[in-house]
């Protein structure tokens, strides 16, 4: 007999200032979440640039340049609002063009560490 | 998490001009033990001592947030101070830190502990804040104003 | 009204090259060399330049002058962002014999033009103009597109030989970018000459070698100002998305007019300011480097559309002349020598093409034409400043279309081979 599980939620947020990553971490700390993995991610972009640039030749060989992070977490589905708002306001708004993306998916098993 | 529940108007204080950082500490846990009860000033001075020895907890911004967790005790809070023209944590690169927030918690409340922690840091890296709370013409001003930025987050 | 042309011209080629529909048509092989070299861009300058149309006339470009300060005060800070502290740590190993070669080649080349102005521009040997000439062909010689989407047959492998490409062009443009500045010193334009008065305009240039210490100090002060203004302007801004284009916007600017009311190219104090930003500490840098990059594709149309208004699309049979001879040098020695170093390190049934590669002039050899235009307005019986910014046009135009012959033969020969397999 396993004990029932909260739902829980995948959150998936694609930062596009990798500088915030810090902050949004704080933040979930704060709201309560306990665990999140952040990967370098590259944006469409970064990679259509990378074969076509014009002047900036070198730009492409430096890590950084790929740009933007993504958080992934799993966390009880009562904190994904309150996650969304977080983003919003480290952010500062959704609708701007190059802030953040964020969306959830559903979390149909979940094994592993349990905090 | 929302602060209101931590902070208290009897722990928010303006203090003096303060010539060192375990002065200040002292100062801070003497204080603390005259307001709550079940808390004694000398092993919280110690406590909070040993924290910045391990690690300073001052930030580039000029704030500090000294902490410890203790034993015998059941609730968390947080005592806020400004104090006047700032003292030295013990980094050399940040500037002397003249907001300070003690918190205090259970020894068995670590991740209560840490959501404490992180809130604080959240509210004081938000632009003008600091300048804010810097503004407050006494202690209630201060809990009044620190109340108010909280609520401006999420 | 011709400015209102120009400037709409500009404006909506910029959103069209910020398009998506522009950036699906960049990634075909034809789409990338025309696109990257700017082609579409400078026909269009050219065409409304043209007297038929009369749209434009090269003298109303002036107008746009601070625009185009502007530009390529934007393009020398994007250029300068790369020159980061551990640069050489991601250096790949052949690109300093590789570049070697070419500023070699470069040097080897300014003489044969040298040479070869004397004859076909008629110009005596000890001409200012004569050395004027030879000194920036050759730095235009310098490097190669950086662009290497053309270049392959398989979809994205990121192999060596790309990376190698790459980097040596964007080192190679650096270099570029500092003996430009130092041509610009070199061969002062003396006082009204914009305006053409007579001893002027007959003399073109003069040298004066003592202005390179003294330009480059000016323009190393006006940069490290810039820069740590740049630094602690964009610290104050933080997050704020519209203070930190106010506060880019307003560094670019600062750069373009400082430089031109110093009398300094904006291209080089572009580069030094963007050299002293990267060093120094702070998110806010990682930032402005993307805002740059991404306004990487209008700011080079806005200056390719430039280079086709204000040049000059009758050449000379002589100045023709000179071209043929700076294309087969670069045919002969670029795609022999380099061309084969390079080859060696693309992977299997791709080398055909990355031998190509060095072939193609570098994109800041327009936007260098474009600032010399401004700046050394020479207007000599021999060769004009237009007509020198056509050549540089007609050089990069045929090397990008030996690129796209040997992209087509290269498609012909795997057909026939893959036809001869099934078949």
């Amino acid at each position: 007999m396993s004990e029932a599980q909260p739902r829980r939620k995948l959150m998936v947020i694609i930062l596009d200032q990798p500088a915030l990553v810090d902050e949004l971490l704080t933040g979930f700390l704060d709201l309560g979440v306990r665990g999140a993995t952040v990967v370098e991610s590259r944006g469409m972009g970064s990679i259509i640039r990378q074969d076509m640039p014009i002047f900036a030749g070198l730009a492409s060989l430096f890590p950084e340049n790929t740009g933007s992070r993504m958080v992934l977490s799993v966390m009880a589905e009562s904190l994904i609002d309150r996650v969304f708002s977080l983003v919003e306001e480290i952010i500062g708004g959704l609708d701007k063009p190059n802030s953040a993306v964020c969306f959830t998916l559903p979390v149909e098993q979940f094994r592993g560490i349990r905090h | 998490m929302r602060l209101d529940q931590f902070l208290r108007p009897d722990l928010t204080f303006k203090l003096d001009a303060v010539d060192a950082c375990d002065r200040l500490l002292e100062m801070l846990s003497q204080r603390i033990a005259n307001q709550v009860e079940g808390i004694d000033a000398e092993p919280l001075f110690t406590a909070l001592q040993e924290r910045e020895q391990r690690g300073v907890t001052s930030t580039p911004d000029g704030v500090a947030f000294p902490h410890a967790m203790l034993e015998g005790i059941e609730d968390s809070f947080i005592a806020a101070a400004l104090v006047a023209g700032g003292v030295s944590m013990g980094r050399s690169e940040h500037p002397p830190c003249d907001v300070v927030f003690v918190l205090v918690g259970p020894a068995n409340a670590a991740w209560e502990h840490v959501r404490i922690l992180a809130r604080l840091a959240r509210i004081c890296h938000t632009p003008g804040t600091l300048n804010h709370l810097r503004g407050s013409a006494d202690a209630s001003q201060l809990h009044e104003r620190l109340l108010a930025e909280d609520a401006r987050h999420v | 009204m011709q400015l209102l042309i120009s400037l709409s011209v500009v404006v909506a080629l910029a959103l069209v090259a910020s398009s998506r529909s522009f950036w699906s048509l960049r990634r075909t092989a034809v789409g990338a060399v025309i696109f990257s070299g700017g082609w579409v861009a400078v026909g269009l300058g050219l065409l409304l330049s043209l007297d038929r149309l009369a749209l434009v006339r090269s003298g109303q470009v002036s107008a746009l002058e601070p625009l185009v300060h502007f530009a390529l005060g934007w393009v020398g800070l994007m250029v300068g962002l790369q020159l980061r502290r551990d640069l050489p740590k991601y250096l790949p190993g052949a690109l300093l014999r590789l570049m070697a070669m070419d500023l070699g080649l470069a040097l080897f080349a300014g003489v044969g033009i040298w040479l070869a102005a004397g004859w076909l521009l008629d110009l005596p040997m000890g001409h200012p103009l004569r050395w004027f000439i030879a000194a920036f062909l050759g730095v235009c010689m310098i490097g190669w597109a950086a662009e290497v989407r053309s270049l392959r047959r398989q979809p994205a492998q990121d192999a060596d030989s790309e990376r190698l490409v790459r980097a040596t062009s964007g080192l190679s443009s650096v270099f570029a970018l500092l003996l430009y500045g130092m041509l610009f010193f070199l061969f002062d334009t003396p006082a009204g000459a914009a305006v053409g008065a007579d001893a002027a305009r007959s003399m073109g240039t003069v040298i004066a070698p003592q202005r390179i210490l003294f330009g480059l100090s000016i323009s190393i002060l006006i940069a490290a100002a810039a820069g740590w203004l740049c630094h602690w302007l964009m610290r104050l801004a933080g997050r704020n998305e519209g203070h930190f284009l106010v506060v880019l916007l307003g560094v670019v600017a600062l750069i373009a007019g400082a430089a031109e009311a110093m009398g300094e190219p904006p291209l080089l104090v572009g580069m030094l300011c963007g050299a002293v930003l990267v060093n120094l500490p702070g998110d806010p840098v990682v930032r402005l480097k993307r805002v740059l990059l991404e306004a990487e594709q209008p700011m080079a149309m806005a200056i390719m559309l430039v280079a086709g208004l204000m040049a000059d699309p009758v050449l000379p049979g002589m100045a023709w002349a000179v071209v043929g001879g700076v294309i087969l040098l670069r045919i002969a020695i670029k795609w022999k020598l380099i061309g084969d170093r390079i080859a060696r390190t693309a992977p299997a049934g791709e080398s055909a093409l990355f031998h190509l590669a060095p072939l193609r002039q570098h994109p800041l050899a327009m936007a260098m034409a474009v600032g010399m235009v401004i700046t050394h307005p020479i207007d000599h019986a021999a060769v004009t400043g237009r007509e020198l910014l056509m050549m540089v046009i007609a050089i990069g135009l045929v090397c990008d279309l030996v690129i796209l012959l040997g992209k087509w033969r290269g498609a012909t020969a795997t057909e026939q081979d893959s036809g001869g397999l099934v078949g």
